[in-house]
């Protein structure tokens, strides 16, 4: 343990974080600085859109928390080193989205070498048949899409990004993020039929 | 502007969009305990650099200056020229003296027989220059029966082809005459 193993022990410093204590919480009682508590305060913010970009890719729950966990241990390593804060979201974007592609490269890989089914994706319980039936099309209409097309209608459905949004996150001009959008929802349109 | 404002009406297909279905397959939550393993994993990171190269620490540009000033100084001297350079260790070899000379083989004969020259079997000996050392001292040291054998090499491929063969005078042979025994028929009837 880097800093918190001066005050407390693994368990505890578990039983910390599980109740929510904050990176920037446990570093007032010790040795945090500035750099923590902005690290911090991001991770809280991103920490829901990072998981569902790895979700839309991996569509299992505990891997995409393992490849957005992944996402933000690269980040953190890298936090000091980056010049514009300001973008950092759309640098989480990036590099979630690749980091759930190898994953999803991976586990293909392994369910290839293993001869296995492909676990399915996870649907709620309580979902009907069809409604998951229609959920599995639809993933598989995604997964057809070309990758840039992809990464561009998951990020204008999740967590009511705009255009300008989705392009600031893509790092690509507004125009060419409605072309993208257009075409995607034309061939999803065209896979779904 | 959303995404849907942006594109007016949304394609309707079994009573909700494309984009609502997306929304509703991607609206996921991480578990409660997310952000804790985040956390932990983050914590058991090691500690960020605290400097970089971009930040111009004025070490990173000092052992940079350090690191270039070096590098000529060692091109500097490389690209001397090498008046001065002396063989370090020559001392401990002992100098020898090579044999100035070698002897080619002694005596080349000639067949009398084939027109040659009836001069009586010269010997022709090659005299080899001594070693002479370069300028400064220095000896090329050989072994001595190396020198002579490459030394009586090089002298006799050097001779004219026909002095390099040596023939032998060939004796005449005698032939004895074929002697033939006259037939001896004998009588009729007589068994041979």
């Amino acid at each position: 343990m880097r800093r918190l193993a001066l005050v407390t022990g693994r368990d505890e410093q578990m039983q910390l974080f599980a109740s929510g204590m904050s990176i920037g919480a446990v570093g007032t009682a010790g040795k945090l600085d500035e750099l923590d508590r902005d690290f911090e305060a991001r991770l809280v913010e991103c920490s829901r859109l990072a998981f569902r970009i790895a979700y839309s890719v991996v569509r299992h729950r505990q891997d995409a928390e393992d490849v957005a966990q992944e996402a933000f241990a690269k980040a953190y390593r890298h936090f000091r080193q980056l010049r514009d804060r300001d973008r950092f979201r759309a640098w989480l974007v990036r590099t979630t989205w690749r980091a759930a592609l190898d994953r999803q490269r991976s586990n293909r890989r392994r369910a290839a070498h293993e001869q296995a089914v492909e676990e399915p994706p996870e649907t709620p319980v309580n979902e009907s048949v069809e409604a998951r039936e229609r959920a599995s099309r639809l993933w598989t209409a995604i997964d057809a899409l070309p990758e840039k097309f992809r990464v561009a209608i998951v990020l204008a459905n999740i967590e009511g990004h705009d255009l300008a949004e989705v392009a600031a996150l893509l790092g690509i001009p507004v125009g060419t993020v409605k072309s993208r959008l257009f075409f995607a929802r034309q061939r999803l349109k065209e896979l779904l039929q | 502007m959303t995404f849907r404002q942006a594109h007016g009406r949304p394609e309707r297909s079994r009573g909700v969009t494309i984009d609502e279905e997306l929304q509703a397959a991607l609206d996921v939550d991480p578990s409660p305990e997310f952000l804790a393993r985040v956390r932990t994993r983050i914590a058991n990171e090691p500690a960020p650099s605290r400097w970089t190269f971009r930040s111009g620490s004025p070490w990173m540009w000092l052992a940079s200056g350090a690191a270039v000033a070096a590098v000529a100084i060692v091109a500097v001297l490389v690209s001397r020229p090498n008046s001065h350079r002396s063989v370090s260790g020559a001392g401990a070899l002992t100098a020898r003296v090579i044999s100035p000379t070698a002897q080619m083989p002694r005596e080349v004969l000639l067949d009398p027989a084939r027109g040659g020259s009836k001069d009586p079997p010269y010997t022709r000996t090659a005299v080899a220059e001594p070693f002479r050392a370069a300028d400064d001292g220095a000896e090329i040291v050989v072994d001595r029966r190396e020198a002579i054998a490459l030394r009586a090499l090089l002298a006799g491929s050097l001779l004219p082809a026909e002095e390099a063969l040596v023939v032998t005078p060939a004796t005449p042979m005698e032939i004895e005459p074929i002697a033939i025994a006259p037939l001896e028929i004998g009588g009729e009837g007589v068994r041979q």
